[in-house]
């Protein structure tokens, strides 16, 4: 920013040789924004998705089962995975690509003499598949799962899985892609042997030309992310026992190396409480979760844990947090709760993704 | 063939070090023949636990000897396991009569009362001023699991009792045992729980002396009267002196903290805490920055944990 200035400056004070400052002080081609690696954070993020859920359309028009439950309760790893060059949805093609994938990890197998995944002695079999029920708009590309099933030792029966991964994305919105080549895919989420990870996100960088990085929450992202999730107990769910049975309001906060003899301090809140928090920090008309409101809320929470102990949480870092949407730790792990809440958490992550590439 | 697999599994537990000082504490094998016959640096583990369960088993070892020698390392080692701490209380007895504190009176009571409830095998050994028990519970079957054993230590006449992890079949049974043997009324299970048995029983049996207090326990308050003093002054040396540019900004500061911390918690070692979980029920303090929340006087529900994760380096294998 610092240089763009006084480029300007330049050009705008001495005219008459502007030609020539001008090749010689010709615009950086980086981007301004490498001065500030952080993204700037947003003013306000809506808090429900804007679309409801779609029906495919097939060609022979039955309804396809939606498969969303199958992320709620299992811990996943999340990544961002940037558009993805030349992929087709077409059964043909994912046919072709579970068999790349599957030749991939026996190369793999014969490089190193042992399996990818230790366990198994026979090699790993991979599979890819569509998954309904996730993508939401139009925009959306229709969620891929990708299974690696370790080889038994008679080949008609199926291993055990030792991989899976759930390439998808929720109300993309990112800039425009060259949709004719590009696939945009953003979040990846991942549950498997660390080896077999590895290969498998290899293979989809060469295979697909994509980066594909592990997401790490920053203190500030999950502090968005508990304020804004903390009043999803539905009105009509209020009831005193639905209240007992949703997850309360938790705050992890790791403390810094220098105190010796505390690593971590845990604050949770009841369920009710929260909400009740919640709903005096929202303004319920509207859709939007605003910086102001998010701030107050942790504000008010760490003033209540200081007037009682006498230590800042400000000064800890946040590594983990309990919603009644989500378990979401810091390192990238999380864990979707309910079913409702699944296109929730996924449009975050999207939205996440896309803001964290700069644009051009 | 029991005892000997019993006795093969409690020396794999051994660390390298620690055999000849355990074994000769024991005493059940004269260590100079030991030495004839293995080389305890040079020498495997393996090696050296097959050894040792070979002589022991020409010299036709009893349950006995092996229950002594897995109390003598459950108390060299003792941060182990998981202890829970049980308060005693019975009803106000008239005559005030004191409990016994002999050793064998104890034990033989408590093996009667047990008697009642299982098949068992009852060992004991003090320690300082406790009494260490070795409960082995026989259950159905021939084969042993570590859930079985049970170890107790009762500080006499103390009303507290320690226990490492009792299963939850067993559980009723040995604590009604525990407590008819104490003849006590009521056994209640305090919320401290934690690996180091040392802090436990120091937070249990000096509650009221701890903190500034436990320099009287500890006889640090009185100087040593045949002591002598320095009288010699002798010049500063140390390298801060020397570095005469150094200075601190917030000297005072520091020392009125320090010396705050030492008349609350005095200045001797503190007992290790491993997890500290606080239960709060009050009004909400953030109306600061949350004004809407300044009518409400209802309280908040909230839980706090403060947790030091740390691994106490032990291992336990079966």
């Amino acid at each position: 920013m610092a240089m763009d200035r006084s480029h300007m400056a330049l050009s705008q004070v001495t005219p008459q040789v502007t030609s020539n400052l001008q090749q010689q002080t010709r615009s950086t081609p980086w981007l301004a924004r490498r001065h500030t690696p952080y993204t700037k954070t947003p003013k306000s993020r809506r808090l429900t998705c804007k679309a409801t859920r779609r029906i495919p359309r097939t060609a022979r028009s039955r309804t396809v089962t939606s498969r969303v439950n199958e992320l709620v309760g299992k811990t996943w790893r999340v990544y961002s995975v940037s558009p993805l060059h030349s992929f087709t949805s077409t059964r043909s093609h994912l046919r072709n690509y579970s068999r790349h994938l599957s030749a991939y990890l026996e190369a793999e197998r014969h490089k190193g003499g042992i399996a990818v995944d230790v366990q198994s002695e026979f090699g790993e079999k991979a599979s890819f598949n569509l998954m309904h029920g996730i993508a939401l708009t139009e925009e959306d590309a229709e969620a891929i799962e990708i299974t690696v099933r370790s080889r038994s030792q008679n080949g008609s029966k199926d291993g055990k899985i030792v991989f899976t991964g759930i390439l998808c994305s929720v109300e993309y919105d990112g800039v425009n892609i060259d949709k004719e080549n590009f696939v945009a895919l953003p979040v990846f989420l991942v549950k498997g042997t660390a080896a077999v990870t590895r290969h498998v996100i290899a293979w989809l960088k060469i295979q697909f030309d994509c980066r594909i990085n592990m997401m790490r929450f920053p203190p500030m992202e999950l502090a968005w992310m508990v304020s804004m999730w903390s009043g999803l107990i539905s009105d009509d769910e209020n009831s005193d026992v639905a209240v007992v049975r949703f997850p309360s309001l938790e705050l992890m906060y790791s403390v810094p190396e220098e105190v010796k003899g505390l690593k971590s301090i845990t604050m949770t809140v009841k369920a009710g409480d929260a909400k009740l928090l919640w709903d005096s920090v929202h303004d319920q008309d509207s859709d939007d979760f605003t910086e102001e409101e998010m701030e107050s809320f942790i504000l008010g929470l760490e003033a209540h844990f200081f007037a009682h102990f006498k230590i800042n949480l400000a000064a800890m870092t946040l590594c983990r947090i309990t919603s009644s949407a989500a378990f979401i730790g810091a390192e990238g792990r999380v864990k979707i709760l309910s079913e409702k809440h699944v296109h929730q958490v996924l449009r975050h992550f999207t939205k996440l993704v896309t803001e964290s590439r700069p644009l051009k | 063939m029991d005892v000997v697999l019993s006795l093969r599994r409690i020396l794999n537990r051994f660390k390298k070090t620690d055999f000849v000082e355990i074994l000769k504490t024991w005493n059940f094998i004269n260590i100079d023949d030991l030495y004839a016959s293995i080389d305890f640096q040079r020498n495997t583990k393996t090696t050296i636990v097959s050894r040792i369960t070979e002589i022991c088993r020409e010299k036709n070892i009893r349950p006995y000897h092996v229950a002594q020698l897995d109390l003598i390392y459950q108390q060299k080692n003792p941060n182990c396991k998981n202890w829970t701490v049980f308060k005693l209380s019975q009803t106000s007895d008239k005559n005030g009569k004191q409990e016994t504190a002999e050793y064998s009176v104890l034990e033989d009571s408590l093996r009667q009362q047990l008697a009642v409830f299982f098949r068992h095998d009852l060992d004991s050994r003090p320690q300082g001023e406790s009494l260490w028990f070795r409960l082995h519970i026989h259950g159905i079957g021939v084969q042993v699991s570590t859930s079985d054993v049970i170890y107790m230590v009762y500080h006499p006449h103390s009303s507290y009792i320690i226990t490492s992890a009792i299963k939850v079949t067993y559980k009723d049974y040995v604590l009604q045992a525990v407590l008819t043997s104490l003849k006590c009324t009521q056994l209640k299970e305090l919320q401290l729980r934690g690996k180091n048995l040392k802090s436990l029983a120091d937070m249990t049996l000096y509650q009221q002396c701890q903190g500034s207090f436990s320099q009287y326990r500890l006889n640090q308050a009185d100087c040593n009267p045949l002591g002598r003093k320095k009288t010699i002054k002798r010049k500063d040396s140390s390298p801060d002196a020397l570095r005469s540019r150094l200075t601190y900004e917030n000297l005072q500061d520091k020392k009125a903290r320090i010396c705050k911390t030492e008349e609350t918690f005095g200045t001797s070692q503190q007992p290790t805490l491993e997890r500290l979980t606080f239960q709060l029920k009050t009004r909400f303090r953030g109306q600061h920055h949350i004004p809407a929340m300044v009518g409400h006087h209802s309280p908040i529900h909230c839980t706090v944990k403060f947790e030091e994760i740390g691994r106490a380096s032990c291992r336990e294998r079966v």
